[in-house]
């Protein structure tokens, strides 16, 4: 027999009657007024930076003005050519001296501040992680309330990598005290647009800062 | 640990006990982690819907779990992911150093796996020459340290920061005497960020494995898997099978209750979905049973194969708070390793299931609603049932039934007791009975119950 044959012998030999999956689970929605009060609130509880801005125009506005470091700026945004570099193929150990990435989300959460992305919007997988700073960008009408919500839409979609992220690379393993930094990026800010792209660039102007950080 | 002379919990739990201070601390540490994952829980209006519902998917799938692992395999094989099957340890790890041998890799960086713990990987390759480095900082801490994990969430909460600055000073360089945290970490992170750069293979943990999809999913606060699987040409993924959840559907159910029942956080940093290898990559699982089609044959132990590793049972623990992981001499720590030991061998871990004053309160945490107690209540039955209870236990269990069974007996028995307390409380409280070591008894009362009910009984009765 082969490996695969005996595990699944001891498997099925072992296994209890079958049991129904429980119907679907609706969670209740309770949970906060204004999904998009509560994402950006959650996003600066677990230490991210959140400026809310108007539209793509503005981000490209903000990278060229406010970008607080110097050095590598990676991104595949379309809307930022010229500003920052493309991401480059072949070995992703060629992005080990990125300072700061920008990359485009697809879902925000209210509940958790975690924003979906996956690898066509990375570039390179490793991109999120190795940079030393990241920057999401997101429309406000992309935030969702719960996870279930974001899975609904997620559902169905073929990626071959993706990740939620929420906030900062993070350790508390020494005394359990938090350091933010740990082997992935030391900060995240998110850009919140409260237009989507698609709908047409207009202003340029800053919709307001929100530099509050707090863990 | 390992080859040294066997010694139980009590007599481990005795040495953690020796630093009065470091019990306190480790003890408030994790009771403030617990009191984090209440806050967040209180947080969500359906947080005992949610357990329920994660426990009844949990109950689903494994009750049909070879049909689960088989539609896994499928998509995941269509994904392009390598599907191995390893039916116990030792063939586990002889698939790790096969696929690292293919690809004459000697170097490996690995994030957190409790299963690796289990199957003893690091030592099976260390033998073999290859090197394997640790890349969670606790995980790197205590490797360090050459001690195992002592919590399946934090690993290194047993240690002082000023032993992990001796630590990092003779193996990192780090100046003698530094013991800042945020110095410390950034040590760390500089040295293990060559190893990423530089290690041709990464091993990763699973936290669910998606059946519909065949995708799996890695939660991590450090991004030390990313950073380990992205950059690696071969990405080795070890899963013990009960992982596996129907639908990503499920997993939006799963991912709200384990990061707040874990460290009290809305969710882990980063949660991360593995469906197909990147361009070049070669992308393998290990589906691992070790022991866990036995638990899943064993009707009243069945239900610890639902555990999610959230580590909330331990940090709840007054047990555990206060014995530290390593008393518990096995790679999962605290109330649910005690129901997951015996399973992989009765004796050696025959103290564990009652390691626990069965207060219940690992049951009220479990975020799949494991009845983790009421487990290590029947383990104990099962253990007693094969013989494997040390003989003092055994004869003071036996007197206890003998007098619990004859009403005259206790009753003098309980007369007896309450003399000695008042007159002799030292022949109780002595060395000799290993109870009273860390207890005192409370002072006797006046009269026997029997007698206070008798008296108030005919006061209500007149
Ligand atoms: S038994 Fe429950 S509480 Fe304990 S680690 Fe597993 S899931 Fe968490």
């Amino acid at each position: 027999m082969t490996r695969r044959e005996i595990f699944l012998d001891n498997v099925r030999k072992n296994k209890p009657k079958s049991l129904p999956l429980p119907a679907q689970f609706e969670p209740d929605r309770n949970l906060f007024a204004d999904p998009v009060e509560s994402f950006v609130r959650m996003a600066e509880t677990v230490g991210t930076k959140v400026l809310r801005v108007n539209n793509e125009t503005a981000v490209r506005d903000y990278v060229e003005t406010e970008l607080p470091v110097k050095g590598r700026v990676i991104s595949p945004m379309e809307v930022l050519a010229g500003l920052a570099e493309p991401v480059p193929p072949g070995l992703p150990h060629m992005l080990q001296d990125c300072e700061y990435a920008i990359l485009r989300g697809r879902i925000g959460v209210a509940e958790n501040a975690a924003i979906w992305l996956t690898d066509q919007d990375m570039g390179q997988r490793v991109l999120p992680f190795i940079t030393q700073h990241l920057c999401l960008v997101l429309a406000e009408d992309e935030v969702v309330a719960l996870m279930p919500d974001a899975y609904a839409q997620i559902a169905d979609d073929a990626y071959g990598f993706g990740t939620f992220i929420a906030g900062p690379s993070k350790t508390a393993d020494i005394e359990q005290s938090l350091v933010i930094g740990a082997h992935g990026a030391r900060s995240l800010t998110i850009l919140l647009m409260n237009r989507n792209a698609s709908r047409g660039a207009d202003q340029l102007m800053f919709a307001g800062h929100n530099n509050h950080m707090s863990q | 640990m390992g080859n040294t002379a066997y010694k139980d919990h009590a007599a481990l739990s005795a040495g953690f006990n020796r630093d009065e201070g470091r019990v306190d601390w480790h003890d408030q540490t994790l009771w403030f982690v617990r009191q984090k994952r209440d806050r967040l829980s209180q947080g969500i209006p359906d947080w005992e819907d949610l357990r329920e519902a994660a426990s009844a998917i949990k109950s689903h799938t494994l009750s049909n779990i070879d049909t689960y692992l088989e539609t896994f395999e499928k998509n995941a094989l269509a994904n392009g992911i390598h599907i191995h099957w390893a039916p116990d340890a030792v063939s586990h790890n002889q698939t790790v150093l096969e696929i690292l041998q293919r690809h004459n890799i000697s170097q490996l960086v690995k994030s957190k796996s409790m299963l690796t713990e289990e199957c003893h990987l690091n030592d099976f390759l260390e033998q073999r020459g290859l090197e394997v480095t640790d890349t969670d900082l606790g995980e790197r801490i205590v490797q360090l340290a050459k001690e195992p994990p002592s919590h399946i969430v934090l690993p290194c909460i047993h240690k002082k920061k000023e032993e992990i600055g001796e630590l990092f000073h003779v193996h990192l360089g780090t100046p003698a005497g530094l013991a800042d945290p945020q110095q410390l970490t950034e040590a760390a992170r500089q040295d293990l960020r060559k190893r990423f750069l530089t290690r041709r293979a990464a091993l990763t943990g699973v936290n669910f494995a998606i059946a519909e999809t065949g995708e799996f999913v890695v939660c991590t606060n450090e991004g030390n898997a990313d950073m380990g699987a992205h950059l690696a040409d071969v990405h080795i993924a070890s899963m013990g099978f009960e992982k596996v959840i129907p639908g990503r559907k499920e997993l939006g159910i799963f991912l709200r209750l384990l990061a707040r029942s874990a460290t009290g956080q809305p969710i882990t940093t980063y949660s991360s979905h593995f469906a197909r290898p990147r361009d070049g990559q070669e992308l393998h699982l290990i589906l691992v049973d070790n022991g866990r089609s036995r638990q899943l044959g064993r009707d009243d132990f069945r239900a610890s194969l639902k555990c999610i590793r959230c580590g909330a049972c331990m940090n709840t623990c007054p047990v555990y708070r206060r014995s530290g992981g390593h008393s518990y001499h096995t790679a999962v720590a605290g109330p649910i390793g005690s129901i997951l030991a015996p399973n992989l061998d009765m004796a050696q871990f025959k103290d564990l299931p009652f390691a626990s004053t069965l207060c219940g309160s690992c049951s009220n945490v479990c975020p799949v609603k494991i009845n983790i107690h009421e487990q290590l209540y029947k383990w104990r039955q099962v253990l007693v049932r094969h013989g494997h209870t040390d003989t003092k236990k055994t004869a003071a269990m036996k007197a206890m039934a003998y007098t619990l069974s004859r009403p005259a007996l206790l009753n003098f028995a309980g007369k007896s007791l309450r003399f000695a307390l008042r007159y002799a409380p030292l022949a109780i409280n002595n060395p000799l009975n290993p109870w009273y070591r860390q207890r005192d008894m409370p002072a006797a009362p006046a009269e026997t119950f029997a007698a206070w009910y008798h008296k108030n009984r005919k006061g209500a009765n007149r």
